[in-house]
């Protein structure tokens, strides 16, 4: 009963049209006996034909919402390229019949989110959402042919029914994409609710990851030290209270090299919330269209 | 009164590099001193390594009895590591991942216990393009030479009793010219008598049919090919994915470059190459027929620990859907589906 077993829908996604598409369920459902542990989500893009700006950074153009049944697994529409930080998937990878006098190049990226703590995909059980292109994708030359992604969950059958009934750990991230050109700006403040813990229960947070994007160069690490960040903790005594005592510090310090930044798992409690702040933005003016921040965790939920 | 302290004896510690032992034919190895083995205290790192020139869509062995372990205590292997490499009579060759073009066969102990299930192409072994692999090209004075290494890192140390011998073949599967210079090197650590039952890792490998690039084609595999030959209940690490990519004249390149990789080509690997698999003959994996990449990832794997009981097989099929050239010409590409399957079990050596 232990062995794998994985599930893929398919979908286009047309240049123009910004209208979310539903992700195929009936794909993407547990529709055998045993239940599923869920071990890692793939979301893989191909472009036939593309300008550069998405040959290098298709992942940076679509936004998806995904949830396991009626249990969020987004906080809305989040990025695709930052939820999947380079250190957790592979690299963007191009390739084929580039040629750079005619832009028209075949691409290919493939982004993986292996989960901290597998979660359990019940017998009758699916995953929802959409996939989008987002507005940035607006700029992109309107020759552009379609985006075909394949959306992969990668699991195992588990025996019986040990987690019927208990708290199973759900993923939960929560995103921010800045607007195109930050450094119009000289500093650019999160949102209060958008790194905040909006459930009933506690939510354990594994990670922070930001990653910007450029039009024709695709991601790029931000952890520049050009760049400076300053994270609030939560307001009521939480593990990040302290953290760089209110002081501004280079996104370096922050964030590696693979755009993570680990703070250790640690809860964060219902209503707190973390907010960023980005300085001097102006420094990435002609390098960054737009910057990108998540965070990763996941709380306990009762399924079925 | 000062008391003048005497020294300790002097004590052999650090590592010991194991022999390497290099078949008659392979250039002259580097070969370190012969240190005391029987000092060493469990835990100090050892090396065993044995090297064979392969020709050209030939066969060699190394020679027998030559990667054994010598020493007179166990030890546990972490790593079993190949390198690969060639060297061209000049730059007719370019981005060859070497270790799509070589097998391997491997077995231990007198009994013979198989490592592989007959030749497993080396790079079925590794994860693709990440820490346990590597790839170098280097312009040497005179020659041009392509360097790759792989790492196939079970999950089990695989315990190996005192002068237990290893056989290793390797195979040159024939797409260039050139004979390849292959090393095994097996690298763990000396550990404590536990008796003989060891966790024996194991690989399988299906290889498909060369895909041309125009046409629409499909393949499948035999029962015999990914299959738990061991005899017992197999615990599978996880199992690889790689599309080896031919391309006899790179494009832009002058004639006669030839390419070897499994560079993620889109129009091969992404969309026009589908995969359906089962477990046994009849247990889904992946029910629909599903983008190749989609399926093992960009690094080349599913990695779900799970059993495979004995003489079961994992069944694959695959569709090449027809594709038509671009402009550029890419019509000589030509692309194989390299599916594997790694573990262990449970032997008494």
């Amino acid at each position: 009963v232990n062995e794998p077993i994985i599930l893929s829908a398919q979908h286009s996604l047309t240049p123009g049209n910004y209208t979310p598409v539903v992700l195929d369920s009936g794909r993407l459902a547990n529709t055998y006996r045993d239940p599923i542990e869920i071990r890692e989500l793939r979301i893989s893009t191909y472009v036939a034909h593309a300008a550069n700006d998405v040959a290098y950074g298709a992942a940076g153009m679509i936004d998806f919402t995904l949830s396991l049944g009626r249990h969020p697994i987004t906080n809305g529409a989040v990025p695709l390229g930052v939820v999947f930080s380079p250190f957790y998937n592979e690299p963007v990878e191009t390739g084929g019949t580039a040629d750079p006098a005619a832009t028209k190049i075949a691409s290919a990226s493939g982004q993986r989110w292996r989960f901290d703590s597998p979660f359990i995909l019940p017998p009758g059980a699916s995953f929802g959402g959409a996939l989008a292109l987002n507005p940035v994708y607006t700029i992109i030359d309107a020759t552009v042919s379609a985006l075909h992604v394949t959306v992969t969950a990668v699991g195992r059958f588990v025996s019986g029914a040990t987690w019927a009934g208990r708290p199973q750990p759900v993923p939960y991230l929560s995103a921010w994409r800045s607007a195109l050109n930050p450094g119009a700006v000289t500093s650019i403040a999160t949102p209060q609710n958008t790194f905040s813990n909006v459930f009933a229960r506690d939510l354990r947070v594994h990670r922070f990851t930001t990653i910007g994007y450029i039009r024709s160069g695709g991601p790029q690490i931000v952890a520049s030290p050009q760049i400076a960040a300053m994270l609030r903790g939560p307001s009521d005594g939480g593990a990040m209270q302290d953290y760089l005592q209110g002081n501004p510090l280079e996104l370096a310090y922050f964030f590696d090299h693979n755009c993570a930044l680990f703070v250790g798992r640690h809860m964060l409690r219902p209503r707190q919330a973390y907010e960023w702040t980005f300085f001097n933005p102006s420094a990435a003016v002609g390098t960054t269209d737009f910057l990108t921040l998540a965070m990763i965790g996941d709380r306990p939920e009762v399924l079925g | 009164m000062t008391k003048i302290l005497s020294r300790s004896p002097a004590r052999v510690v650090g590592s010991t590099l194991g022999k390497r032992i290099i078949a008659s034919s392979a250039p002259a190895p580097f070969r370190p001193a012969p240190r005391t083995t029987t000092a060493e205290p469990p835990g100090a790192p050892i090396l065993f390594s044995a090297a064979a020139v392969v020709p050209s869509a030939g066969e060699q062995a190394i020679p027998s009895k030559s990667l054994v372990n010598y020493l007179d205590v166990p030890v546990e292997i972490h790593e079993i590591r190949f390198a690969l490499r060639f060297e061209s009579e000049s730059s007719d060759v370019a981005q060859i991942d070497v270790g799509g073009l070589t097998a391997v066969q491997i077995s231990v102990g007198n009994a013979g216990v198989p490592l592989t299930h007959g030749y497993v192409p080396i790079w079925s072994l590794a994860k693709a393009k990440r820490e346990s692999e590597t790839l170098y090209r280097t312009w040497l004075s005179v020659a041009d030479t392509t360097f790759s290494t792989y790492t196939w890192r079970p999950s089990q140390p695989f315990y190996v009793p005192p002068k237990t011998p290893f056989t290793v073949q390797f195979k040159h599967l024939g797409l260039i010219k050139y004979d390849v210079t292959a090393t095994i090197a097996l690298t763990g650590r000396r550990c404590a008598p536990r008796g003989r039952l060891s966790s024996v890792p194991y690989a399988a490998a299906f290889t498909s049919k060369a895909f041309a690039f125009a046409g629409a084609e499909t393949d499948s595999s035999p029962e015999t090919a990914l299959v738990n030959a061991t005899g017992k209940t197999l615990n599978v690490d996880r199992l690889l994915g790689r599309v080896g990519v031919y391309h006899p004249d790179e494009p832009g390149a002058p004639p006669l470059k030839a390419v070897f990789r499994d560079f993620d080509e889109p129009m091969f690997s992404r969309d026009a190459l589908t995969i359906r698999m089962s477990a046994g003959r009849n247990r889904p994996v992946v029910r629909d027929f599903t983008p190749f990449r989609a399926v093992f990832g960009n690094d080349g794997q599913i990695d779900v620990p799970h059993t495979l009981d004995r003489d079961e097989p994992y069944m694959i099929e695959l569709r090449k859907s027809a594709l038509t050239a671009p402009a550029t010409a890419f019509e000589y590409w030509q692309a194989q589906a390299y599916v594997s399957l790694l573990g262990w079990r449970e032997v008494t050596l």
